[in-house]
This record gives C-alpha cells, sequence and structure tokens, in this order.
C-alpha cells in the first residue's frame, strides 16, 4: 500500500508539468493578450493609449516574448522560488488574490457539500427502500426539478424573492453591517460565522448550489440501492432471518456508496474553486468568480495558478479517493493478486 | 489736555472694536462635520487655506452633513471612484465652459504661450502638508515629463514649434502660489485640454519624492529599481509609479486633494471613503464641504445585482440602463430618475471597415452610394421601438441637439426607407443579382456582409438588420465576439461591419479626435488609415497600413490643420469642416438618436443636478459635484 501510493505520489510530477503547459497553451491561445482586453477596457472609459505606451506595456508584461518563454519563465520562478507571478488586473502577487477569497470559498464549498450529502444520501436511501410510495414520487419530481432548474435563474428568482419578502435583496453573503465591520476591522472574518445575518444570506447559495448536487446524489443513491437491494445476497442474508436494517446499511449502502466516494475525487478541487456562475449571479466573492475574470481578461498568471492548483487538487482528490474506496469495498485491492 | 487724552483714548478703543467687529464679521465662523468632533486635528479654520482663497461653492440648498452615501463599483475599472471624487486644476462646469479649481485663476498673455496659473494660499493636502508650486513642478518635471507616471506626456502640454515638431512646455514656479506654462507656439485650448486630458497636475512632493529619486537614480540598475518596488507589493518601478501618480486615487495613504481618501482596498466587497478633514471648499454658510462623511463603494458582479441595489433602496445613486427604466417605475423604490443629455451622435450604429482587408469589398465600402443605399435599407422605426423601447426616434449618426455642428438636416438625412432607391444605389455601385436574387460583384461573387458585435445585447439589433438586408437580396452573416478578440480585430485590420463598437461620442471634435478621425489606430472606420497617416508622419512603415481614398486624405489635412491652429477661432473653423465631412460621408450610419443617460438618485438627496451632460470629457457622475451632494434624514 506504502509503495502503492509513493509510485502515485511520484507520478503527480509529469502529470502537473504536462498539465502546466497545457493550460498555459490553452490560456494564451485566443487572439489578443492581456494587454488587448485591457486596452479595450480603457478606450471604453474614453482613455488614450498611444502606441509607445502600448509597446512599454507589452514589455513591461513580458508579452512580447513568446508564449513558451513565457511559460519557462512562470515555471522556473515557480519551483525556483515558490514565485507563481504577478496578476496584471489585481496589480499584485497571484497568491494574495486568491488567499484574499479562499477562506469563504472553501467555507461556501463545504457547507453546500455537507448540504448535499446530509441530505441527498438519507433521502436516497429512504426513495429506494419505499420505492414507488407516495413520497418516492415526491422526492423523484423534486429531485429532477432541481436538476433540471439552471442554478444561475434560480439565484436571481431567490434573490428577487427575498427583494419581495424583506425588502432588501440578498446579494453576497455579507450585509451592511458586516461590511462595514470588516471594512473596520472590528470585526473578523471567522466572526462572521457566529452571525445570523450571515447564515440568513448564506441559505441562498445552500439552496441554489446545494440542490442540485443534492439531487444528483439523491438519485445516484437510490438508483445503486435499488441494484444492491435486488442481489442474491440481500435474499439470502433475508432468508437467514437478518434485520432489515443491517441489510440496507451494513450491506446495502457500503456497496452503494461506492460512485458517491469515487465522486470525491473531484471533491478538492471543487472546495477551491466553489461554484463559478452562480457565484457571480449571488455576487459571492470566491475563487470561481475570480478564475473566470482572470480567464476573459487573460490575466495568465492568475488564471494559469488558479488552474494550476485546482488540476493539483484533482490529482490528489483522486488518490484520496482510491484509498478511501479500497478501505470501503474489500473487494478492491491496488495490487493484482498473485497466480495462485 | 486731560480731555483731549481721553477722547483720543477714547477714540483708539472705539477704532480698535469697530476693527474686532469688522475682523469678525470678515472671517465667517466655519463649521465642519461632526464626524470630524474628536478627532486631533488643528481648527478647522486652519485647516483650509487663506480666507481670501478658500473656494465657496454656491450649493442649491445648504446642506445637512451626511453619514454615507452607497455607491455602486462594477468590474475593475479605477475611474469607478475616480470621476466622482476627482479634483482637476480646473474643472468644466454643467454648461461645458471650464472653471478655476484646485487652481485659484488664471491669466494669459496675448499670443495664448505663457499661462499663468495662480494657486490657493495655505491649501493642505490630505495629511495636512502645504500644497504649492513645488507639487505642480514636481508632478508636470519630475513624474510626467520623466514618464513616471507610465503615461506619455499629455498633449495639453504639447506645442509645435516651426520645425514641426511637438515640444513640451516650460514651467516656471513664480512664487510658492503661482506658476507659469510657456509654450513654444500659441496654445489657445490649454485649459479646456487640460481640463480633459491633465485633470490633475500636482503630486504630493513631500510623500513621493523618495519613490522618484530611486526611478531618476542613474546610479541604480533597472533590477535594482524593480526589487525597491517589488519591496512594495509591485511588480515593477513603472508599476509602482503608474499607480502613485496616476491611478493614485486607490492608493491607501497618499495624500490627494479629494474631498474623499480611500480607506481599504480598491477590490474589496465594499470599499469606503473617508472625507478628506483638510478639504478646501466651504459652502456660503462656511460649512466646510463634502457634506457626506463617507463614500461606501459596493462592488457587484452582474448587473441585475445593480438594479435590485436601485430597487431596494441599498444604492443611493445608479447609472439605469433604459431596458430597466420600466421596472424602477412599476416597483416601490424610493428613487427619483434623472435623465442627464449625451453626446453620443447615436444610440444605435453601424460602422462599416473601409479599410477592409477584401479587395472586393473595400472600393464598395469606400462608395459613398453604398452606405447611402445601406442606410435606406434599414427599417428605423422597427429599431426604436425594439431595441431602445421607444425612448429614441429614427435618425442618422449626427451631433446631438446643441452640440457644435448639430444639424437637422444631418440629422435626418438618408433615414428613410426606401428599399426601391437602395436597389437603384446598388446598382450605380456596380453589383449585380446573382442566379438565386442575391447581390453579386460584377465577376459574379456574392456579396456577404458580415455583421460583427461585441454586446450580447446587440443580438437582436444584428436580427433585424440582417432581415432588412435580406429584404432587397443582400446576404449577410451575424456573429458575437468578445471584447477583447473585436479589439485584436480592429487593430488588425480584420473587422468588417462593427454594430455598435466605439459609437461616435465626443463634447468637441477638436479636443477628442480619436474616434473620429483615422489620425492613430483608434478609429473603428479606417483604424488602418490611421497607420498610414502615421508612416506619412515619422515614416517608420507600420505593417498593415492602408493608403486612404480621396475623401479620407481631405479629411486627415484638416485634422493636421486644426492640430496646429493658433487660434480659438481657427481650430472651431476647421473643427465645422471636419464635421462638414461627417455629414457629406456618413462615416457612421446611426439608426436611432442618442439616449440620455438615466440616474436613480434616492429620493431624499439633494443638490443632484437635474441638466447634465454624460460624457467622459466632463467626468460622467463627477459633473454632479459630489461634494455638494446631501441625503435628508
Amino acid at each position: 500500500m506504502g509503495q502503492y501510493i509513493l509510485k502515485r505520489v511520484l507520478t503527480f510530477i509529469p502529470i502537473l508539468l504536462i498539465m502546466s503547459v497545457v493550460i498555459f497553451f490553452i490560456i494564451q491561445l485566443p487572439p489578443g493578450d492581456y494587454l488587448t482586453s485591457y486596452v479595450a477596457g480603457l478606450k471604453a472609459e474614453g482613455q488614450i493609449v498611444d502606441e509607445s505606451e502600448l509597446a512599454s506595456l507589452t514589455e513591461r508584461y513580458g508579452l512580447d516574448q513568446p508564449w513558451f518563454m513565457q511559460y519557462f519563465k512562470w515555471m522556473w520562478n515557480i519551483l525556483s522560488r515558490f514565485d507563481f507571478g504577478y496578476s496584471f488586473d489585481y496589480e499584485k502577487p497571484v497568491w494574495p488574490v486568491i488567499a484574499e477569497v479562499l477562506p469563504m470559498t472553501i467555507i461556501v464549498s463545504l457547507v453546500t457539500m455537507l448540504f448535499n450529502y446530509l441530505v441527498g444520501i438519507p433521502i436516497g436511501i429512504y426513495s429506494a427502500v419505499h420505492q414507488y410510495s407516495a413520497a418516492d414520487y415526491c422526492f423523484t419530481f423534486v429531485g429532477f426539478l432541481g436538476m433540471a432548474v439552471p442554478n444561475f435563474l434560480f439565484a436571481i428568482l431567490l434573490m428577487y424573492a427575498t427583494y419581495i419578502w424583506t425588502g432588501t435583496a440578498f446579494i453576497g453573503l455579507y450585509s451592511n453591517e458586516i461590511l462595514l465591520g470588516l471594512q473596520q476591522g472590528t470585526l473578523q472574518w471567522w466572526e462572521v460565522l457566529f452571525r445570523g445575518d450571515f447564515w440568513g444570506r448564506m441559505a441562498i447559495p445552500i439552496i441554489v448550489i446545494g440542490t442540485s448536487g443534492t439531487c444528483g446524489t439523491l438519485r445516484s443513491m437510490r438508483a445503486q440501492m435499488l441494484d444492491e437491494l435486488g442481489r442474491n445476497y440481500v435474499l439470502c442474508a433475508r432468508a437467514k432471518g437478518v434485520s432489515e436494517r443491517r441489510i440496507v446499511y451494513k450491506y446495502c449502502l457500503r456497496a452503494a456508496l461506492n460512485p458517491t466516494v469515487s465522486g470525491l475525487s473531484g471533491v478538492l478541487s471543487h472546495i477551491f474553486n466553489g461554484s463559478t456562475i452562480s457565484a457571480i449571479v449571488m455576487n459571492l466573492q470566491l475563487v470561481g468568480p475570480r478564475l473566470y475574470n482572470a480567464l476573459k481578461a487573460q490575466d495568465m498568471y492568475l488564471a494559469g495558478t488558479i488552474l494550476l492548483v485546482m488540476g493539483f487538487l484533482i490529482v490528489l482528490g483522486t488518490l484520496l479517493s482510491d484509498i478511501l474506496l479500497a478501505w470501503l469495498d474489500p473487494r478492491i485491492r491496488f495490487e493484482g493478486r498473485r497466480a495462485e | 489736555m486731560k480731555t483731549r487724552r481721553l477722547l483720543s483714548a477714547l477714540l483708539a478703543l472705539a477704532m480698535l472694536l469697530s476693527m474686532v467687529s469688522f475682523a469678525a464679521a470678515e472671517a465667517p465662523a466655519y463649521t465642519q462635520s461632526p464626524y470630524l468632533d474628536g478627532q486631533d486635528l488643528p481648527a478647522v479654520a486652519d485647516r483650509l487655506p487663506a480666507a481670501s482663497d478658500i473656494m465657496v461653492e454656491d450649493v442649491a440648498e445648504i446642506g445637512q452633513y451626511t453619514d454615507y452615501i452607497t455607491l455602486m463599483q462594477g468590474g475593475s475599472s479605477k475611474w469607478g471612484p475616480g470621476k466622482p471624487t476627482e479634483e482637476a486644476l480646473f474643472r468644466f462646469k454643467t454648461d461645458g465652459t471650464v472653471e478655476p479649481n484646485v487652481a485659484k485663476g488664471y491669466e494669459v498673455n496675448e499670443d495664448c504661450t505663457v499661462w499663468t496659473i495662480h494657486l490657493r494660499e495655505g491649501m493642505k493636502w490630505s495629511d495636512g502638508e502645504p500644497f504649492t508650486t513645488e507639487d505642480c513642478r514636481f508632478f508636470y518635471e519630475e513624474c510626467l515629463l520623466t514618464g513616471f507616471t507610465g503615461k506619455n506626456p499629455w498633449e495639453a502640454v504639447k506645442a509645435m514649434d516651426e520645425n514641426g515638431e511637438m515640444q513640451v512646455a516650460a514651467f516656471a514656479a513664480v512664487d510658492d502660489y503661482t506658476f507659469t506654462m510657456t509654450f513654444v507656439s500659441p496654445k489657445p485650448e490649454f485649459l479646456r485640454e487640460l481640463a480633459i486630458n491633465g485633470k490633475w497636475f500636482f503630486a504630493p512632493k513631500h510623500w513621493l519624492a523618495e519613490h522618484v529619486a530611486v526611478y531618476t537614480d542613474p546610479e541604480k540598475s533597472a533590477e535594482d529599481k524593480d526589487a525597491y518596488a517589488q519591496g512594495l507589493g509591485f511588480s515593477d518601478m513603472k508599476a509602482l509609479g503608474n499607480s502613485y501618480t496616476y491611478y493614485y486615487w486607490i492608493v491607501k495613504g497618499r495624500p490627494t486633494l479629494r474631498a474623499w481618501i480611500i480607506d481599504g482596498d480598491f477590490n474589496d466587497e465594499m470599499c469606503v471613503w473617508k472625507r478628506n478633514p483638510y478639504y478646501w471648499k466651504v459652502d456660503t454658510e462656511g460649512k466646510q464641504l463634502p457634506y457626506i462623511d463617507e463614500l461606501h463603494f459596493r462592488r457587484y458582479s452582474d448587473d441585475s445585482q445593480a438594479l435590485l441595489w436601485i430597487m431596494d433602496g441599498t444604492a443611493d445613486i445608479g447609472s439605469v440602463a433604459l431596458s430597466d427604466v420600466e421596472t424602477i417605475l412599476n416597483s416601490e423604490a424610493a428613487v427619483n430618475l434623472i435623465e442627464w443629455s449625451s453626446t453620443s451622435w447615436t444610440s444605435q450604429s453601424m460602422q462599416l471597415n473601409l479599410a477592409v482587408q477584401d479587395d472586393l469589398k473595400r472600393p464598395l465600402y469606400q462608395n459613398v452610394d453604398f452606405r447611402h443605399a445601406l442606410s435606406l435599407i434599414i427599417d428605423r422605426n422597427q429599431i426604436a421601438q425594439l431595441i431602445d423601447n421607444g425612448y429614441t426616434d429614427p435618425a442618422q449618426s449626427a451631433p446631438p441637439a446643441g452640440a457644435q455642428g448639430y444639424d437637422p438636416e444631418w440629422t435626418s438625412k438618408w433615414v428613410e426607407q426606401d428599399l426601391a432607391g437602395a436597389e437603384t444605389l446598388l446598382e450605380a455601385c456596380g453589383l449585380v443579382k446573382d442566379a438565386e436574387g442575391f447581390w453579386a460583384f460584377a465577376d459574379g461573387t456574392r456579396l456577404t456582409l458580415n455583421l460583427q458585435y461585441q454586446n450580447e445585447a446587440d443580438a437582436s439589433l444584428a436580427e433585424l438588420i440582417m432581415n432588412d438586408l435580406k429584404k432587397v437580396g443582400l446576404d449577410a452573416t451575424t456573429r458575437l465576439y468578445d471584447r477583447s478578440i473585436m479589439e485584436e480585430m480592429r487593430s488588425a485590420n480584420e473587422h468588417e461591419i462593427v454594430l455598435n463598437y466605439e459609437n461616435f461620442d465626443t463634447v468637441s471634435i477638436s479636443l477628442r479626435p480619436d474616434y473620429f478621425v483615422p489620425m492613430r489606430d483608434y478609429c473603428v472606420w479606417g483604424s488602418a488609415f490611421g497607420l498610414w497617416y502615421l508612416n506619412q508622419l515619422d515614416g517608420k512603415g507600420r505593417e498593415g497600413a492602408v493608403e486612404p481614398p480621396a475623401d479620407v486624405k481631405a479629411m486627415l489635412e484638416i485634422y493636421t490643420s486644426m492640430k496646429n491652429a493658433t487660434t480659438s477661432e481657427e481650430k472651431e473653423g476647421y473643427a465645422l469642416q471636419l464635421l462638414d465631412c461627417f455629414k457629406e460621408g456618413i462615416y457612421e450610419i446611426g439608426f436611432t438618436s442618442s439616449n440620455p443617460a438615466i440616474y436613480a438618485i434616492n429620493a431624499k438627496m439633494h443638490n443632484f443636478p437635474e441638466n447634465g451632460i454624460a460624457c467622459d470629457e466632463f467626468r460622467d457622475l463627477g459633473l454632479a459635484n459630489f461634494a455638494c451632494l446631501w441625503v435628508e434624514k
């Protein structure tokens, strides 16, 4: 097992290197570069940028060099100094730009994920065990609805609903008081977590981001459970008089969790990134929207770093979910059985 | 004797008393916002400039001090908070004339070569340090001319010498509060140009000098300088200079002359700006301005959030799209909608790239009859109703009423839909119909017009135009491009027919000709002509230059003469000639009259001007003079 993990970790290096090249290549693939969108932005504001200014900016940002030279420079700085470069748009090193929004991103992701599993798994089991009951039909209906309604639309509707019901639209995670407190330093970001007005606002992302995931979990859990419940070992257990509870929770659930656990490989990356489109619609300052803007503006070191970290987390998540699967399911082993 | 002595003593006493009471009447009691009470500051009168040099704002209504207002900020544009808080040497009034602001006044010699600017005695930076001519000299000579700002010296400070070379003006300090700018040739529009391009003309030397010294130090290598900047959190020295002297208003802790100073990170979800205790303006009752203690900029990532913030009263001032006016009117939002006129020539437009690379299309697009035909094909009523929700009228792209060059005949030129007339013109352009009934070039190649646009909102406009074109048998395609890709296409001369891309919009064509005349690669209808013009000037041989047709060359000649004109009248004359060229050639085909800018203002806000002009030159919302705004409690 230890050897297996070591082997897998060593394969991370070439995978990440290849990934970084692909990421960098794709980011600079669209025509133009950061300056094109920067200049377009300046012009939209009536600013005039003349030729020599443009030339000096191109040189300053190193955009006059071919992309692979820019890539090597970037990689070298990462490897030699752990320096991920500067964000053109924020005019800051890349890490602080990400770090600013990272805690809240992790909180939103974890909370919505918890909601997803805590709601999706029990209902999935219930639906499977009580197949074709009124409650099953009801959950199935809600489940399909949840998957079918686009998140961004749902978010806009909920924000509008809060405006109609309370007179204040719940936009973003922070109320005016929290924002003022954070600004003046009378409130630390973690203290926010103990405030009712924060959780009131948090309800919207939980419902919006949570439901679509929850519905997916619910449906897959139900299908897997139904599969398991029809197997011969269940019949055998029942014949032997094993309690229904023990059959469902000890045997079937363990097997039915397999797809959910293998789905965990993307979870780490998701926690880091948060939700992108829904976050933009709800005005949540998370890593996702920053990545989206960086990609749009071709702010390449920021976009590249976020994507690279996401890639690393996916690779790591896959390894962790593989280990978890082996622990969960005794049928899975890492080393092939020796011929007996 | 005694009586005389007593009398004289009494007289002296009476004189003294009268002097004291006179002095008391002369110096009104200046008052400050309760926000500043208890702060460790000198008395308000000591923070203001000398009594005679204080700027007194003649406010419509004397205000109450207001704790804060909330404004909205979308995207990364630093000008969002920049324009409303800007303090220029000279500022625009709502009628478009220029008046002293940071400067107290000016004089100019007869031939407009020497401009003398007077500053306000005793005026202070937001940290209490004195503001003098040295701060102006420092900015001009050590920041602007050395390139520390990251910007080339503004056109406002340049004039042409007898050899045709542009020379920057010479700065000379007369005393602590007076300086002169001397030009090599007459510079009649100096103040207006300075108000547009120059804006500020000063930097706090006491705060900046050490950074500039590193930048200009000949002993230090570029690497050393960059390392110095990196130590302060910048990527390199140029980024530091640009941030500290150009986009300085978002640098926390940097002294300014603005009414509010940033007190957080510009990228924060909410960025608070606090009042400048040393602000140098008062109202007519001696209350130190601004009335508003704090500006709160809330960041949004989607337009629907801004609309909801206006509706639920979070935002006190917000810009409203025409399509949202009904929504706001139907809501219970406690806001007043205020309309400002705009300087744009049209609200919906189409520009043909006259320098398009396709050899068959280029001569066709350059033919004014073809543009005439296209203009006749469009059903403008439909666009006004469906796209502009009935807020505009069918119109040609032309200066709006009240603007320089306004001409009703121009506004209605080629506006009525006339499909038969258009077909005749198309034939006259040498086009023929092919077997399938589409217009084609004489050699049988079908003419396909590629309509390109960059705002998703323009998709319906593109569809309407395409349908109109098909009615006469003109084949067309439409495609949405990302803004930066469109920008790249423009600079590579790969665009063809663009919709609502840099619509003509200026207060004065002589002050901002960049988007109209192809004197650089800015103007959309002929960016490659701009390269040709630049090549003619400096012989550098830029790639992708296209030689313009005769009408455009004539336009460029007028532009050159306008640039070198030495009197305002002369400049104005050339500007009118240029406008004639645009009326003749219709280089931008407009569909509907220009949109007003609509602002939703908290119903309890006072002193927000009812009649403004929304344009960049006048600093957009900044023209509302934020220091005088206040909200009733």
